[in-house]
């Protein structure tokens, strides 16, 4: 087993009488795929946004690199590397596509209180986030008001944004959501590319997508880990065939 | 206006012109007027840091330059001092110091509880000043003497010539125009920006908004001080009256007016706001009662304020020579164009 980058220790989130996330204890392999499944309602972006920081957890610890990030803010552990996108899209409209990879690289910068020379004047900022755009494949609509992208173009934006953050660990929050087959494909595409030097923790519903991707696979139900293992185990697993992937998986 | 970035500080630079000719040709009536609009301008352009650029509306604005305004007047008054460097200073830091005590409590908060916090802290700024009798109590106090700047035992400047403050008044326009233009296009400018189009994702990118927002309060203080100092410094005279929140109501009407988040705008609502109520004030004892009636036409009619107006004639010369069908399209367009940028720039 290789070096887990992200541990969980009976993580556990309630809100008010509702268990949303119990007691999960996972480990995420550095430079792995790692899907995390479930029927809606199941904890799984509960989940993401523990692990990102938006929510903070009523239990347990969550381990990055070895060290206790439990009580660190979203934005601290984006310095650290690690970076979400999020289900619903969650862009700057109004911007443009290389604007919104900016304001994400500029979290790289030293220091916060640059007040003094523009930003468009910082040479690290600009390649960044080319960069990132170009990785995501939005090289071309680098001048485009983000709110005018198509809906696929957008999610794709999404990624790039965060990519442009300069993480090491990937939280994707169904990032095929509402996509088209073509769309679909480019981003699977995409998300392969990004395996090669990235850790990736995704929810997905697309299933031949998952299969395609993920190495290891996590199924949720109720905020509890039923199974996590390997594809393959997870597919013969008799209690995930019975509560989640149904007749059609189960050959 | 990604296209045209240049247009607001052209129009900025034009009104400086202007300013600064006008002596030459305005009574001495107008010129004191247009000292008072450069003064509320400068307020007005601090607050539009907070407003227009981050997104955050407050009512508590009167709180930072009416602290400058009564440190300056105490040290004048109490302490004999008149050095401008010195008094400058001391009323910067009292206002800088509010600003981050109300601004520490107020960034917690956002929407209408940020204006309510700021409201109250507001309030107790004023109360402080209002019945601390050290203060000078509910009538407030005149300035027994004006700044002066002087070296080695000769005046360089003296704010008691009336020119000689209206000049500094009008360096001091720029230089805050010129210093919130480059705060604006820094990385950090850029994410004030993030914050008020989508808060939670700046924050998701890897910045700390509570920070930023506080950052931004402390400038837009340093800032509301300088144009406290220099209103004390103008009228002579210093009361609660300045530190209440129909001050702060004011001055955020001034910014809506002229159109945020566009630093000339509030050059433009102040000159509104002022011009007009001497205006309505010469025609009318009910004066307030128009000046009202004309806020309320310019916020439904000119949604991006009276800096939109300059792009829908900019729109209709353009569209006119067109002289196409489609001409009432590219009005309407060009006026979309012109809104986008007032609030891009």
């Amino acid at each position: 087993m290789r070096e887990p980058i992200l541990e969980t220790r009976g993580l556990s989130r309630r809100f008010g009488g509702l268990r949303a996330v119990s007691a999960v204890s996972l480990s995420f392999e550095a430079g792995v795929v790692h899907a995390i499944l479930g029927p809606n309602g199941a904890g799984k972006t509960t989940t993401i946004n523990l692990l990102s920081g938006d929510l903070s957890p009523s239990e347990g610890t969550i381990l990055y690199k070895g060290r206790d990030i439990t009580a660190l803010p979203v934005h601290a552990r984006v310095h650290l590397g690690i970076g979400r996108s999020y289900q619903k899209t969650n862009i700057f409209p109004e911007l443009t596509c290389l604007e919104n990879c900016r304001l994400g690289a500029q979290a790289r910068l030293p220091g916060w209180l640059n007040l003094v020379k523009s930003a468009s004047h910082y040479g690290e900022i600009g390649e960044r986030a080319e960069r990132a755009l170009a990785l995501c494949g939005l090289e071309a609509r680098a001048g485009a008001a983000a709110g005018t992208l198509s809906h696929g173009e957008k999610r794709q934006l999404e990624i790039g944004m965060t990519l442009a953050t300069g993480p090491d660990l990937l939280l994707l929050d169904e990032p095929l959501a509402g996509m088209g087959i073509e769309e679909s494909r480019r981003v699977v595409d995409l998300l392969k590319r990004l395996a090669t030097d990235h850790t990736l923790i995704l929810i997905e519903h697309d299933m031949d997508a998952v299969f395609s991707i993920a190495e290891r696979i996590t199924v949720m139900v109720n905020g509890a880990v039923l199974e996590t293992g390997s594809v393959e185990a997870v597919r013969a697993s008799p209690a995930v065939q019975a509560a989640y992937l149904g007749e059609e998986h189960a050959a | 206006m990604p296209n045209r970035p240049l247009v607001l500080p052209i129009l900025f630079a034009l009104l400086c012109l202007g300013i600064a000719l006008f002596p030459l040709v305005g009574d001495t009536f107008y010129v004191r007027l247009v000292a008072k609009i450069v003064v509320l301008a400068i307020f007005a352009m601090s607050l539009d840091l907070l407003v227009g650029y981050t997104g955050l509306v407050t009512l508590g604005h009167a709180a930072f330059s009416g602290t400058a305004g009564y440190v300056t007047a105490a040290l004048v008054n109490k302490a004999g001092i008149v050095d401008l460097p010195a008094l400058l200073v001391a009323a910067l830091g009292a206002a800088g110091a509010a600003a981050l005590v109300i601004g520490w409590i107020s960034v917690r908060t956002s929407g209408i509880y940020l204006i309510m916090i700021t409201l109250a802290l507001g309030q107790m700024v004023f109360f402080f000043f209002h019945d601390v009798a050290f203060w000078g109590g509910a009538d407030g106090v005149n300035l027994a003497a004006k700044p002066e700047l002087t070296m080695g035992g000769v005046t360089l400047l003296d704010l008691a010539d009336r020119m000689v403050f209206y000049y500094v008044a009008l360096a001091c326009l720029v230089l805050v125009y010129a210093l919130l233009f480059m705060v604006s296009k820094a990385p950090f400018g850029q994410v004030l920006r993030g914050i008020r189009i989508n808060e939670g994702r700046t924050r998701a990118l890897g910045h700390d908004v509570q920070r930023y927002k506080l950052a931004a309060f402390v400038i837009a203080g340093l800032l509301a001080g300088l144009a406290g100092f220099l209103e004390v410094v103008r009228s002579g005279f210093i009361s609660p009256a300045h530190v209440n929140w129909h001050e702060s109501a004011t001055v955020l009407i001034v910014v809506i007016l002229g159109g945020m988040g566009t630093l000339v705008g509030p050059v433009i609502g102040a000159a509104a706001l002022v011009l007009l109520e001497d205006w309505f004030a010469n025609l009318t004892v009910h004066w307030k009662l128009f000046v009202g009636l004309f806020v309320i036409a310019v916020v439904l009619v000119l949604p991006s304020g009276l800096i939109g107006l300059a792009g829908r004639i900019g729109a209709l010369r353009w569209s006119q020579r067109l002289r196409r069908p489609g001409a009432q399209s590219a009005v309407s367009k060009g006026a979309e164009v012109a809104r986008e940028g007032a609030g891009d720039a």
